[in-house]
């Protein structure tokens, strides 16, 4: 099993292939390895887009029943780490959106988005807080497709071409859609000078 | 290059690394001689870059690990297999007497068997060669009335001519 220290910075690594058709088979102590390697990228992107930690550990949960499910279907042809990105956007995405539909019927919404239960006291806590919240105040003003364009750019540091793969889209739309993103962006960040 | 394709390659590709080396010093060219794509610049940075660059990767808690596992066990569909290796076991680990009792019976048939079919064989071999011996004495002997020839009633050289 990979250290914790090994597998949460920079991009997810490639997941050896022997690693997959063992997990296809069934072997769990595999896609626990599968798990450990790919869980903080998915749970990362989950809560991005979402927002919500409780939310993230749904799509977290929901993307690896449904790998472990799927794996005996997989044919290689694209990239592992592609294939977990598409679930999880996928799933992400409409978590989001089913919980959009709820916080136009509820006013309490607002007050449920969570930002993780507070332990730390201190001005380097209070740093950390003001980043997270200003990390999810700049998601939360954009749309989905946007958000999670941006995220997959940002966070997880993919290529425009994995980009496109992820979301089956066209490379362009990639370019087109983190340039709304950011023109939105710059426009919020003018106006709160 | 006009400042409307460089901004939107601030925005886009010049931002993201995507451009190649040469296209790239073209952008780098423009901005230092142009201060409004180099405002441009840096207000990407501060506003839409650096502080998502600068958000933390997360971990999931550990529970969720235990959620996937316990869905997947509790989906897992039976093998036809395994019940049966399951049910062959506690049968042979339970009965050992009665399959030893039913073992012995059936070597003990066997062994009958295969003795009773190999003495029978020798009995009559034995009685064959005999008849064929006083078969041929009687022949060398001329004994025509001990002979099975004669069993047709008629002298066999009688018959011939």
């Amino acid at each position: 099993m990979l250290p914790l220290s090994n597998i949460i910075e920079g991009k997810m690594q490639p997941i050896p292939e022997e690693i997959i058709i063992k997990a296809s088979e069934g072997d769990m102590h595999a896609f626990e390895e599968i798990y450990r390697r790919a869980s903080g990228y998915v749970y990362t992107i989950a809560f991005r887009v979402t927002g919500r930690r409780e939310d993230a550990q749904e799509v977290t949960q929901d993307v690896f029943v449904s790998v472990y499910r799927n794996l005996s279907k997989f044919r290689f042809k694209s990239s592992f780490k592609t294939w977990i990105y598409r679930i999880t956007t996928n799933k992400a995405i409409n978590v989001y959106r089913k919980r959009s539909k709820e916080r136009a019927r509820t006013v309490a919404f607002d007050d449920a988005i969570d930002a993780g239960p507070v332990q730390e006291t201190g001005t380097d806590l209070l740093e950390k807080e003001h980043s997270q919240d200003l990390v999810r105040s700049m998601l939360n003003s954009l749309p989905d497709e946007q958000r999670a364009c941006l995220v997959l750019k940002e966070i997880e540091g993919l290529k425009y071409e994995e980009i496109a793969e992820t979301l089956n889209i066209k490379i362009n739309t990639v370019r087109t859609r983190l340039k709304r993103a950011r023109e939105k962006l710059i426009s919020r960040y003018r106006k709160r000078g | 290059m006009k400042c409307g394709k460089i901004r939107k390659m601030i925005l886009t590709d010049y931002i993201d690394g995507e451009l190649d080396p040469g296209q790239r010093k073209v952008v780098e060219d423009h901005i230092r001689s142009c201060p409004r794509c180099g405002e441009l610049l840096q207000i990407v940075r501060d506003a839409a870059v650096d502080p998502l660059k600068r958000a933390e990767r997360l971990q999931p808690p550990e529970e969720t690990w235990h959620g996937i596992k316990g869905v997947i066990e509790a989906n897992r569909p039976e093998s036809p297999l395994s019940g049966l290796r399951e049910r062959l076991r506690e049968i042979l680990a339970e009965r050992k007497p009665a399959f030893a009792v039913l073992t012995a019976s059936i070597l003990i048939v066997i062994a009958a068997l295969v003795a009773r079919t190999y003495l029978f064989d020798r009995a009559s071999l034995n009685m064959y060669l005999e008849e064929q011996l006083s078969f041929i004495d009687a022949l060398n002997n001329g004994d025509r009335e001990n002979g099975s020839y004669t069993d047709i009633g008629i002298p066999m050289e009688d018959f011939l001519l």
